[in-house]
């Protein structure tokens, strides 16, 4: 019945469009809007020395940005300051259990560890019921745009994604070098996750933009903030 | 789906007399129109990204068998699973036998405008399988047993009143009534839903051919919710949201979102490619999407109309309209409701179904002003009533037609206009009440009913105008 239904909706779209001949187009003809596979490497290169010029001034973008949606911003100079900031943030909310990702410049500052010294408990992502009872989820952004206040977080085995999400908490470590101006920008370099082909291999599960804490409208279009994810966005720039 | 039969005359005298709905629509129509205008107005290119999004819409659903094959082929390739709808019954059979197969007591819905089209919770709950709505103003909605008066704000007609006793009647809650209490006690109560759930089911904003992601645009959370920690995740999606490349999102995701909500970057935006890998921790261990044709390849035949697929559901359209304005969202009888429901729910039901809905509308053109992908909506309205009326089961009947002839005779004669005017002048005076016609009687009631008439005047346009030109000699 399914294959069938398949069959039929295709036919009635090629009848719909008066499409006898099927032509199969390059690859690099996709769609009208769009740059070939050598001009998106180009722009690739020209982005990354635009980042290295203008990292200020993305910064203080992101900054007045992500204020603008409720989020917390706050650059720190160094390891032990993020440290501090964390251990401050888990007494004012008198945190019991958190969530972390295993990311690269996490696991170099060894924050886990430190935490778990301070008598703190980790929940394991692939429990839910654990993940319910963690107050803070630490991750860190793979992206910042710069335009809107945004955190782009990619998921993978190490970087669980219900760790920006189950907690009421978020704080996510943002290094300074990785902020772009736009979100075209970090279409273009996940383009170039992408191979020649167009091929997903390595396309993660799930891409999230986080752009400031949970927020609904839809009670007479007041704002209300953390309905069903987190309540409390805090950003910890590293430069 | 069959029995749907919109009667707008009568759903929009209803709501007309109803003061808390016209308080409500007013206060949040204003508002939001306040804030859209600011989200495009600092948008230097507005106009270029809406041309390009144009562009790419008429490109795709001019070959959209080829990009469907190629999301089909990709979301595939990516672990997931393709199923194919050619009508509403089919994808909620669909859809319930993928929850039986795998023993499903209980699923979470984020908001999705296909799934209300299909009514996939009738058949859930047919089932015996619980299904919760998670958006805020979907669960309000879902409690009061009622339909989304709009596609971005489901719950625009209901004031916090309104939402303070359903909660306290519902879940027998104390009378809260700020936004920020009410919010809370849905936190809590959505909370243990997401947790026990064994099946989400989400929308698809858009679907990229090339990668087999699809996209899901959200404030609150519940839709990363859905397709995050229940272990089956099934996403619903018409053949019109395929869009061929992941970088044409950043122009979707800036037409869609501005023209939604007014904000810049909405909270979350998820872009999911099949279910979670071996080595990830959490996600859904499958992945099902299903394509649904239901209706839309019909839309695509005609290419006077075929620019209705370009929809991208954000409800600006809705939001401009003055006529929307007053009647509210449940006037339009179906789950479309505004401009963009007065030209899709008459092309996916049938002419015969929704037939007033055509004429539903002023022709003032605000909706196309708004429309990021600039479907011209008064003229596909114009093409929709000329297949009104030459529909035989709902068209013009014996008695308008001789009235129009009668009327182009008189308006190409210009004897027989002038004598008609100045007999309309001697003719109505019995009826006219501070220089306006308000009750006329039958069959000229049928307009004084709703609104007046201006008095016809003693002297006509032409004369005044020859006589201000001799003058001014």
């Amino acid at each position: 019945m399914n294959s069938n239904s398949r069959e039929e909706i295709l036919k009635r779209i090629r009848r719909g469009l008066h499409r006898l001949a099927i032509v199969r187009r390059k690859d690099e003809n996709i769609s009208p809007s769009s740059s070939s596979y050598k001009e998106s490497q180009q722009k690739l290169e020209k982005l990354h020395k635009e980042m290295d010029e203008r990292r200020l001034l993305l910064l203080d973008m992101f900054m007045n940005e992500i204020t603008k949606v409720s989020g917390k911003a706050i650059i720190l100079k160094s390891e032990d300051e993020i440290k501090d900031y964390v251990i401050r943030l888990v007494e004012e909310h008198s945190a019991k259990s958190l969530a972390i990702w295993e990311s690269d410049f996490l696991k170099q500052i060894n924050l886990r560890e430190f935490l778990e010294n301070k008598g703190l408990k980790f929940a394991p992502p692939n429990s839910k019921e654990e993940m319910a009872e963690a107050d803070i989820g630490i991750t860190e952004a793979d992206f910042g745009i710069a335009d809107t206040g945004t955190l782009v977080l990619i998921a993978n085995e190490k970087q669980p994604r219900s760790v920006s999400l189950i907690p009421p908490i978020h704080v996510a470590i943002l290094q300074s070098d990785v902020i772009l101006e736009k979100m075209e920008d970090v279409f273009a370099i996940l383009k170039n996750s992408l191979d020649e082909t167009g091929s997903i291999a390595k396309l993660t599960s799930c891409i999230t933009f986080i752009t400031g804490p949970s927020r609904t409208g839809d009670i007479e279009l007041n704002i209300t903030l953390g309905v069903h994810g987190p309540k409390e966005l805090f950003v910890l720039i590293c430069p | 789906m069959e029995d749907i039969k919109v009667n707008f005359e009568k759903n929009s005298a209803t709501a007309l007399k109803n003061a808390n709905l016209q308080r409500a629509l007013k206060n949040a129509i204003d508002q939001f129109r306040n804030v859209r205008g600011k989200a495009v107005g600092e948008f230097e290119e507005w106009e270029q990204l809406r041309a390009s999004a144009r562009r790419i819409k008429e490109w795709t659903i001019g070959q959209l068998d080829e990009y469907l094959e190629m999301l089909e082929a990709n979301v595939i390739k990516a672990g997931g699973t393709v199923h194919w709808a050619s009508d509403a019954k089919e994808a909620c059979e669909i859809i319930l036998d993928i929850a039986k197969k795998h023993n499903v007591k209980s699923v979470v819905k984020s908001k999705s405008m296909a799934t209300e089209e299909i009514e996939l919770n009738h058949s859930f709950e047919g089932a015996g399988i619980k299904v919760v709505e998670t958006d805020l103003g979907e669960y309000i909605i879902q409690l009061a047993n009622e339909r989304p008066s709009h596609i971005i704000a489901p719950a625009i007609h209901k004031t916090r009143e309104d939402i303070s006793k359903l909660f306290v009647e519902k879940l027998n809650t104390p009378y809260y009534k700020e936004p920020e209490e009410l919010t809370k006690i849905a936190r809590e109560k959505l909370r243990s839903e997401f947790l026990n759930a064994d099946m989400g089911v989400s929308g698809v904003n858009f679907a990229v051919a090339e990668t087999g992601t699809i996209v899901v645009v959200e404030n609150e959370g519940n839709a990363r919710f859905t397709t995050t920690v229940p272990r089956i995740h099934v996403a619903l999606m018409g053949i019109e949201k395929v869009i061929p490349r992941f970088e044409d999102l950043s122009i979707f995701l800036n037409v869609l979102i501005r023209s939604a909500t007014g904000q810049k970057m909405s909270t979350y935006v998820s872009f999911i490619t099949g279910p979670k890998r071996n080595s990830d921790l959490d996600g859904p261990e499958e992945f099902h999407l299903v394509i649904m044709d239901n209706g839309r390849s019909k839309i695509l035949s005609h290419e006077e109309t075929r620019e209705s697929l370009y929809c991208i559901r954000c409800g600006a359209c809705i939001y401009i309209c003055p006529v929307y304005k007053k009647v509210g969202g449940h006037s339009y009888g179906w789950v479309y409701p505004g401009p963009i429901g007065a030209i899709i729910t008459p092309q996916l039901l049938g002419i015969d179904k929704a037939h007033e809905l055509p004429f539903a509308s002023s022709l003032c053109g605000a909706c196309k002003d708004v429309c990021p992908v600039k479907i011209n909506i008064p003229r596909v309205l114009l093409e929709l009533r000329s297949r009104v009326i030459s529909d035989r089961r709902v068209g013009a009947g014996f008695l308008l037609r001789i009235a129009v002839r009668l009327w182009r005779f008189t308006m190409e004669n210009k004897g027989i206009y002038n004598l008609a005017s100045q007999l309309s002048y001697i003719l109505q005076k019995p009826w006219i009440r501070h220089g306006r016609l308000t009750s006329l009687p039958f069959p000229f009631s049928r307009w004084t009913k709703k609104r007046d008439f201006p008095a016809v005047a003693k002297t006509s346009f032409r004369k005044q105008w020859n006589e201000i030109k001799d003058l001014e000699g």
